[in-house]
Parts: C-alpha cells; sequence; structure tokens
C-alpha cells in the first residue's frame, strides 16, 4: 500500500553531549523525513550514532538542536509525559535485549502497553501470540521462553497498540543467524498486516537490503537519505 | 493508565516470583513487632497499674483526718468511678481477763474496690478469696487478735460497747500501702456497727480513706485538688513512695525505648529492601516509561503497590501479633495475679499507623524515584533515575518518623534529643568511616595478604561499604543499649529490694527489755539497729501554729527517735548531721510538706512539755526500705529522759519462725508485725516487670536479624555478579570463599567497635538523663562484641553469597 502522508519530519537535528574533556557532537544536522507505511533502516558503523538517532526519533530522548514531528507532534516541544503520550498513541518497539518484564507471563508481557493505556484487551494479545506462533506459550515467564521465543513475545507486544511506527533496535542482535532470520521475516510480515511504519537500526546488511530505504550514518552525519 | 489494576497484577506476580518477600517481610516483622509490644505493654501497664493500685486501694485514694465531704463521692460517680470509705482507728479489744490493741478497719459493702480479701474459717481451714465484708454483729480478725486473746473463731470479743462475733481470719487484705506501718493487727468490722459500738465520739484520731476506681479517676483527681482543704491528702498508685510503682515507671520507659529501637531496625531493614526493590525496577519503569506510562501514574502504580504491601501486611501482622502477645502472657501467666484487662484501641491505632509510615516514610522515596527513570534507559542501561530532591527525599522520611514517634510516645522531647543525637552521630560516623576507608585503599595498595585485598576490595566499594557497616553498627548498638539497660535495670531492682529485706516488724520494746531482746532475737534473725521511740507532736513552725494545719498533718502524734548514726537507707540532702541539743533532722518530703527549711524553729510537744528545735539538716528516706524510719530525728540529750519505747525490724526465714512465740513469752508486752505477705507482692511485681522487659529482648533480636539479612541482599547481586567474574578469570572457589570471610569478617570486626563504642555512650548518656542512675562501663564487651560480630557477619554473609560458587560463571554472568 502506497501512502504519501508523512510521518516523521527531522530537521537540522543536532546532539550534543558534555563529557568530561568537553562537549561531544553524537549527531550534526540531520534532516529527512518518512512517510506513513514506508520501511526505513538507518545503517552505520558502531559510534555513529545510530542508536542516538532512534532513541531522538522515538522521543525517548530530546535532540540538542532541530526539530522533529512525529505524528503531526513536535516532540522537542513537549515535556516528558507529553512525549510519552506521543510515543503510547504511535510507537512501538522491539529491542536487541527484549526487554520484558521478568514476572510477567508472555501474555501479560504482551498486554502491558494496553494496561498502561488503560484499555486491556486480552483476546486481541492471545490472538497475537498465536500469530507469532506461541499460541502454547501464552502462561510461560521469560526465563521459560528462548531467545527467539523472546523477541516473538517483544513484536507481539510492539504491535498489540497497533502503532502507527515501529522502531526496531537491533532486532536479531541477540539471536542466532538462523532464528534472526525467522523475527525479520515475522516482524515484515505483521509490518505488512498492520500498515505500519518500520524504522529499524541495524548492522545487518541482508536486513538492511530488506527495506525500501536506508538512512546511513557516518560520525554523526547523514550520508544517504531515503 | 489504570495504576490500581497494574498495580495488583504486578504485585500479584512479583509476589510469586518472590520479589517482594524480604520487603513485606520485613514490614510484617515491623507491625508484628509493634503491634505485640504494644499489646503486652497496653495490658501489662493496666495490669501493673491496677496491681499498684491494690496497693494503695483504688486509682485515687483521698486520705483525711476530718470527715469526708460527701459531694467527693458524688462526684465521683458522675464520672461513673466505683468508691466507698474506710474508716480506720485504734480501739482496744477484750476476751475474758485478756486485751489487745486493734487497728480496726470500718468498711461498708463495696469495700475492697479492687483485688480480693484472703481469709479463712478456721486456723487450720484453707484459704479462699472474696469480695464480701463481714455481717453486721461479726468481725474478721488478724490470726494474731486470736492468739493475744486466747480464743478461736466463732468466739465473742468485746469492740467498744458491744459483743462481735469473730467470723473469719484475715490472712491478706489488698489495700496495705496505706497502712505499711499500721502496727497493731486488723480488726475488719461493717461500718453499721460504729453507732452501737459508740468507740468514736468527739476528738477520737480517726483516719478517713476514701477510694476511687475507674477510668476517670485521673479526671476526678484534677477537679477535686483545687477544692481540696486542710489535712487532706490525694494519694494515686503511681505517686504513692513505692518501690513497686518506680520499677513500673523505669519500666515503661525501659519499654517504650526497646519500642522505638524495634521501630528504628525495622526502618533500616525497610529502606535497605525498598532501595534494592526500587533499583531492581528500573528496568520496569524504563520500560512502561517507553510504551507511554506518564510520570504520576508510574509514581501511582508504585504508591498502590506500597498501600497494598501495607494492607497485606497488616493483615498478616494483625493475628500474628494478637497470637505471639497471647503466647507471652501465657509464659508469664503464673506470675500474673492478676487477670489482664483487655487492650485498649490504642495497640492497633499504633500498629497500623507505624506501618503506613514506615512505608511512607522509608519505602516510598526510593520508590518515587523511580517515576524519573529516564525512558532512554531502554537503550542505554547505564542511566538511572535522577536522585529525588534531598527535601522531599529526608523530609519524607524526617515528618513520618516523628508523626510515628508522635504516635507511640505523646511526649517525644526526651526521645527527639536521643534521635538528634543519633542522626548527628551516624552523619559524623558515616563520614568518619568513609574516610578512613579510602585511607585504607591507599595504604593497602601494594599489599598482597588475603586481609589487605579484602581490606582494599572493602574500601573501593567506598559508599555501599560505608552503608553496610553503619546498618550493622547501628543494629548492634541499638541491641547492645537494651541488653545493657536491662540487665543493669533488673539489678538496680534487685538492689532496691535485698534479698534479707526485714519481713518483721517489733515495737512496744521497753528500754529494761533491750539487751534481752537483742541477745533472743539475734540467734536466729537478722536484726535492723534498735530505735527508741518518743510520741509527740508538733505544734508550730516558726512560730506558726498553722503550717502545721495547712501541711495536712493536723496535729497528729509522731514517732520521734533520737541517734547519732544516720541509718543506712536515709542520706544528708542539707546541712549538718548529727543533730546536737536543740537541733533536729527532717525527711525533706516532710519537710517540704510543711514548709519547713534548714534553720527554721520547730515546736514540739511531748506529752505536754513543749520546746523548740531548730532544724540542722534535710534527709531523704528510703521509705520502703522496711526498716524503722523516721520524720524526725532529735540529739539523745533532748529526749533521753522522756518516756520511750523501741522500735525495730528483722529478718526471720521461715525455718525461724519459733522464735516469733519465743519473743511473745518472754516479753508479752511486744507487738510483732510480719510484713512477708507485702513483700511477696511487690517481689511478684518486680519479677514481672523483669520478665515483660526480658521478652522485648526478642524482638529487637529479630529486628537485628531483618537488618542484618536485608544488608547483605542490597550487595548480594553485586558480589554474585563479582563473584562469578572472578571465577572466569580462574579464581579458585577456594580463593573466593576466603576472600568472603575476610571482607564480611572485616565488616563485621569493624561494625562491632562502632557499635560497642557507641552503646557504651549513648548508655551512660540514658542512664544519666532518663533513668538517673550511676553508669558503670563494661570492658569485657570492647573485647567480645567486635569479636563476635565478626564470626557471624563472616558466617552470615558468606552463606548468603555460596552462589557464586555453586552455579557456573557463565550463567551468573549473563544472568547479572
Amino acid at each position: 500500500m502506497i501512502s504519501t502522508q508523512t510521518i516523521l519530519t527531522v530537521s537540522s537535528v543536532g546532539k550534543t553531549v558534555t563529557t568530561g574533556t568537553g562537549d561531544l557532537t553524537i549527531l550534526d544536522g540531520i534532516s529527512f523525513s518518512i512517510k506513513s507505511g514506508d520501511c526505513v533502516a538507518i545503517v552505520g558503523v558502531s559510534g555513529s550514532g545510530k542508536s542516538t538517532l532512534l532513541s531522538l526519533l522515538a522521543g525517548l530522548d530530546t535532540p540538542s538542536t532541530g526539530q522533529i514531528e512525529l505524528s503531526g507532534q513536535p516532540l522537542q516541544d513537549l515535556d516528558e509525559d507529553g512525549r510519552a503520550k506521543v510515543r503510547g498513541d504511535n510507537v512501538g518497539f522491539v529491542f536487541q535485549s527484549f526487554h520484558l518484564l521478568p514476572n510477567l507471563t508472555a501474555l501479560e508481557n504482551t498486554l502491558l502497553p494496553l494496561e498502561v493505556l488503560g484499555r486491556p484487551d486480552e483476546a486481541s494479545a492471545r490472538e497475537l501470540l498465536c500469530r507469532v506462533g506461541l499460541g502454547e506459550r501464552l502462561h510461560h515467564y521469560p526465563r521459560q521462553l528462548s531467545g527467539g521465543e523472546q523477541q516473538r513475545v517483544a513484536i507481539a507486544r510492539a504491535f498489540i497498540t497497533k502503532p502507527k511506527i515501529l522502531f526496531a533496535d537491533e532486532p536479531t542482535g541477540n539471536l542466532d543467524h538462523v532464528t534472526g532470520q525467522r523475527i525479520i521475516e515475522l516482524l515484515f510480515e505483521l509490518n505488512q498486516e498492520h500498515d505500519t511504519t518500520l524504522v529499524l537500526v541495524t548492522h545487518d546488511e541482508h536486513l538492511a537490503n530488506r527495506c525500501e530505504s536506508r538512512l546511513e550514518l557516518h560520525a554523526g552525519k547523514l550520508v544517504g537519505t531515503p | 493508565m489504570k495504576s490500581f489494576r497494574l498495580a495488583l497484577q504486578l504485585l500479584r506476580r512479583e509476589w510469586q516470583s518472590g520479589e517482594l518477600l524480604t520487603l513485606t517481610a520485613s514490614l510484617i516483622l515491623a507491625v508484628t513487632t509493634v503491634l505485640t509490644i504494644t499489646l503486652i505493654t497496653d495490658r501489662l501497664t493496666s495490669g501493673m497499674t491496677r496491681e499498684s493500685a491494690e496497693l494503695v486501694g483504688g486509682d485515687l485514694v483521698i486520705e483525711s483526718t476530718r470527715e469526708p465531704d460527701a459531694g467527693w463521692r458524688t462526684r465521683g460517680s458522675e464520672l461513673g468511678l466505683k468508691s466507698t470509705t474506710v474508716l480506720l482507728f485504734d480501739s482496744v479489744l477484750f476476751a475474758g481477763e485478756e486485751m489487745q490493741l486493734g487497728s480496726i478497719k470500718a468498711v461498708t459493702n463495696g469495700y475492697p474496690l479492687l483485688g480480693k480479701m484472703e481469709i479463712k474459717d478456721s486456723v487450720k481451714g484453707e484459704t479462699f478469696t472474696t469480695t464480701a465484708i463481714p455481717a453486721p454483729g461479726t468481725v474478721w480478725a488478724d490470726p494474731r487478735i486470736l492468739n493475744q486473746l486466747g480464743i478461736q473463731p466463732g468466739d465473742e470479743i468485746i469492740f467498744g460497747a458491744i459483743k462481735v462475733k469473730v467470723d473469719k481470719l484475715i490472712i491478706f487484705e489488698p489495700d496495705q500501702a496505706g497502712s505499711l506501718f499500721q502496727f497493731a493487727p486488723r480488726l475488719l468490722v461493717n461500718q453499721a456497727d460504729l453507732a452501737a459500738a459508740q468507740v468514736l465520739g468527739p476528738g477520737s484520731r480517726v483516719h478517713y480513706r476514701t477510694l476511687f476506681s475507674g477510668t476517670e479517676a485521673a479526671q476526678l483527681k484534677i477537679r477535686l485538688e483545687q477544692e481540696l482543704g486542710v489535712g487532706h491528702r490525694i494519694i494515686t498508685p503511681n505517686e504513692d513512695e513505692n518501690r513497686a510503682s518506680e520499677a513500673l515507671s523505669q519500666a515503661t520507659q525501659y519499654i517504650r525505648l526497646s519500642t522505638l529501637l524495634t521501630i528504628i531496625l525495622a526502618a533500616i531493614a525497610i529502606a535497605l529492601t525498598a532501595r534494592r526493590y526500587a533499583e531492581r525496577h528500573r528496568d520496569t519503569s524504563a520500560m512502561l516509561r517507553c510504551l507511554g506510562g506518564q510520570q504520576r501514574s508510574i509514581s501511582l502504580l508504585f504508591s498502590y503497590q506500597l498501600l497494598l504491601m501495607t494492607v497485606l501486611a497488616v493483615a498478616i501482622s494483625a493475628p500474628l501479633g494478637w497470637l505471639l502477645h497471647e503466647l507471652i502472657l501465657q509464659v508469664l501467666a503464673p506470675l500474673l495475679p492478676v487477670e489482664l484487662p483487655p487492650p485498649s484501641a490504642s495497640p492497633w491505632v499504633t500498629a497500623c499507623s507505624s506501618a503506613l509510615l514506615l512505608m511512607t516514610g522509608f519505602a516510598l522515596p526510593p520508590l518515587l524515584r523511580l517515576s524519573n527513570t529516564p525512558p532512554l534507559r531502554v537503550l542505554r542501561k547505564e542511566l538511572n533515575p535522577p536522585s529525588l530532591s534531598m527535601w522531599l527525599a529526608y523530609g519524607l522520611t524526617g515528618v513520618s518518623q516523628l508523626v510515628l514517634l508522635l504516635v507511640i510516645f505523646e511526649d517525644i522531647s526526651q526521645i527527639l534529643l536521643i534521635m538528634v543525637a543519633a542522626t548527628l552521630s551516624i552523619a559524623v560516623f558515616g563520614w568518619l568511616i568513609f574516610q578512613v576507608l579510602k585511607k585504607v585503599r591507599k595504604i593497602t595498595a601494594n599489599r598482597h595478604s588475603l586481609l589487605a585485598k579484602s581490606a582494599r576490595n572493602l574500601a573501593a566499594h567506598g559508599a555501599t561499604s560505608t552503608t553496610q557497616i553503619m546498618a550493622f553498627s547501628l543494629t548492634l548498638m541499638l541491641m547492645l543499649l537494651i541488653a545493657h539497660l536491662r540487665g543493669d535495670l533488673v539489678d538496680e531492682w534487685r538492689l532496691q529490694l535485698p534479698d534479707n529485706a526485714p519481713n518483721h516488724f517489733v515495737f512496744n520494746l521497753f528500754p529494761e527489755q533491750t539487751e534481752d531482746f537483742l541477745r533472743i532475737a539475734s540467734q536466729s534473725a537478722k536484726l535492723q539497729p534498735l530505735y527508741p521511740v518518743i510520741r509527740g507532736r508538733l505544734v508550730a513552725v516558726n512560730g506558726d501554729r498553722d503550717a502545721i494545719t495547712a501541711g495536712g498533718d493536723n496535729r497528729r502524734e509522731l514517732n520521734f527517735t533520737w541517734t547519732t548514726a544516720l541509718p543506712k537507707d536515709n542520706g544528708i540532702t542539707e546541712g549538718q548531721w548529727p543533730p546536737q541539743n536543740g537541733e533536729i533532722s527532717v525527711e525533706q518530703e516532710y519537710a517540704k510538706r510543711l514548709g519547713m527549711k534548714l534553720g527554721d524553729s520547730i515546736q514540739i510537744d511531748i506529752n505536754g512539755a513543749v520546746f523548740d528545735v531548730r532544724v540542722t539538716s534535710l534527709r531523704s528516706v528510703e521509705w520502703e526500705s522496711f526498716s524503722p524510719n523516721f520524720y524526725l530525728i532529735f540529739s539523745r540529750q533532748q529526749l533521753q529522759d522522756m518516756p520511750t519505747g523501741y522500735i525495730t525490724s528483722f529478718y526471720l526465714d521461715g525455718d525461724n519462725r519459733p522464735l516469733l512465740k519465743q519473743l511473745n513469752v518472754h516479753f508479752p508486752a511486744l507487738t510483732i508485725i510480719e510484713i512477708d505477705n507485702i513483700i511477696a507482692r511487690m517481689e511478684l511485681i518486680l519479677s514481672q516487670v523483669t520478665l515483660s522487659v526480658e521478652v522485648i529482648l526478642v524482638f529487637i533480636l529479630l529486628g537485628g536479624f531483618a537488618v542484618l539479612f536485608a544488608t547483605l541482599q542490597t550487595t548480594a547481586d553485586e558480589r554474585r555478579h563479582e563473584g562469578a567474574l572472578l571465577r572466569a578469570l580462574g579464581a579458585s572457589r577456594r580463593y573466593i570463599r576466603q576472600a568472603y570471610l575476610a571482607e564480611f569478617g572485616l565488616i563485621g570486626l569493624i561494625s562491632g567497635l562502632i557499635a560497642v563504642t557507641g552503646a557504651e555512650a549513648l548508655t551512660a548518656a540514658i542512664y544519666h538523663k532518663a533513668f538517673k542512675l550511676e553508669f558503670s562501663p563494661s570492658p569485657e564487651l570492647w573485647l567480645l562484641v567486635p569479636v563476635l560480630m565478626a564470626l557471624v557477619v563472616a558466617v552470615a554473609g558468606y552463606t548468603g553469597s555460596r552462589r557464586v560458587m555453586e552455579v557456573s560463571p557463565n550463567q551468573l554472568l549473563q544472568s547479572g
């Protein structure tokens, strides 16, 4: 499905942090926009600023300079609770280290975002877990699941709110090659089914190539645009 | 975000995973302890006050030499108080040719207000208790009256103008304190017989005791105090000058202090476990924020969790505390002479508020901090929530502590002083330890012994080690303090009531009999000195006759004596001892009551001989030492020509009782009073108080264990991780075991040293301030405590960290 609506606009974004030896520029003059339904890979070597850029795009952190507009909301102008609301309404996450709550079952972990938003819907969570192949493991705790299974729960959790945009940070980084491949397949399938915009950070060329466009970072600057 | 629902869900899951066990267990321990202690103290204190009230005869007693105002009892019944008036006077009793002075107590229905009489039907009959009184026309008598008069129960005696039948023998009467020094044997009569007996006429020397009992006694006291005129004296159980009430007030002080310390221990445990809980929930909090959770919702979420845990802890602690307190009271039951009254509502209120305040003050601040966890932590694990503002964190803790103190202790000025001192010393000690650890790190830099390495490792974790050492030393210090105080208090009480306290009083001994008496009595009894007794009156102070009546003394006859040796349980508080001719020494409380000072001129009347003497010393007197004691002591020259009898007291053990008969045969006029009953009663009260104090130690100990456990838990994760790393780097199990033992041992040793220093200093201060007792340091503790503490912490710490050696380093590193 082709969409022309812009979901994410980044204008002249920079990120500088203060260290013991002075200011360190991590990102500098980044500008681009992503249309709804796009699939974009952020690539670059270690330390090029990929994860920092992802954290800014998702509203987990604020830029030092420039503007980011997510789903029409200027993130830099919002306070933390405002950004939390934007995230809750629009964003899904998949992390390299899964970030499941150890004391909750697969079902409860999947349901968590809806609990946070105050509209729990257990049937959807069950359905989604069946969709990712964990229909038999609803009541297992993360420690009882393999890495691949844990990432499936994380993916189910990411899609449960029907987010407009999904951010994935090295989603296969902690998995072996075969499992990683399966997870990627699943991620793209669900992305298609839900018509979600996908922004993922990866080292994996194969994964990056499956995306419609790529943003390549080098020493905090953008060298390729979508 | 529906915080409550989510809080409940997370709590349920975390409960199942055991995550919350330590925190909830600490709170349960705290609440159970507070509840058990407050229930026991509430009931024991009211039980002991009751006991003490029994000795006095009521919750409020008005003693007067004039007929009491009928309005007092009306006012009392308006306040829901029960009351009765007892008349006390001496009267001579006859049976055939024999006569005996009897100490008459005339009572009406309703007497005794508190406690029960113990009586028997015949000399060899069974003793039983009763709350009845003699029927009109009958009397109950001290067995000595029957002895002296040579009669049997059922026989008649002449009491004034009437004949009365001796119906029962008196074994024990509850309200003895007022008549402790009443020497003639007791005859209990019904007031209905007084008119016919015609024993009381104008000018008769009668003491009226109006007894009140009920919860509003204090209220009546306030109302009556203002309007009581000359010749009346108010007595309440706690004001009565007796050793039992002194012990009671000391015990109450002690128990309150122990409760405070138990709460502090629990608070430390809760603060430590809550901090750990918060640290382990940073990821959860970051994730929730990442998923769109608002700060307020996350604060609410954790607050609800705490509230739910508090409710749970209270729900578990309430029956637990009740059972425990019942169990302890069951253990104490054989020693409890009275049925303990049911507890008031205050222990429940105290326990619930303690739970809430402990959670608010000690667990909430670290959890509130969680709501500030940056969501970015999901990508960068090193990001921690910013510290709460100092004002908020310490303000919450401080305010909740203050409220807690107010809830438990109404008057907190003294406790506040201790708390401020404790906080200051914690800060100073903490800083000192931190500095010392820094130095240790430098000193041990190039040394490679096991001890040096352990010390260096301890120093490398400066902040954590300081916290641990502080927690251990504070806990131990408090435990030492409480054990210390208990031991010394109990010893103090024992000293106050020696094993061989005199149990018999002797009077009516004539001067020419003293040599014979001493010869016979000293064979089997432990004698106190003999004192001459001269009866006389005070006429005026500095020429002012009203001073005597104003002081409530009403010109009654007093026992005077002369001696040059200051009696053992007397102390000169002002002036010069001994009194010379024309001088007297006055008991200080009596002097205060009559407004006498050093140098005052006192007019005395002995059998019509009136003369003046000057007050040259004031004395303190331990009235309940069961030795003869006197308000006024003269010089020998002053009194030697006056008609004199002698008085003394002695200790006689059960095997030597035939001496009493022997003395009666040799000295027919001699009167001997046995005071064993009163002493036994007092000893019972003291043992009860001592036991209740010992029970408290168990809770302090539990609190100590909670802190030990919580403290070790706080660093357990870190240690496991480090241990796994060391093993991965090739360290043998033996190496790690030795390192742990040395490190924990060192923590214990340092904590022990600090604890013993602090405990000794605090004990000295508390002795001085709260109990007004002398303090003597205990050098053996200085060696014993640090060594023991090193062993305990080494073993406990090592046991807790053993897991490091049992699982593979890889597994630990991955899970950490």
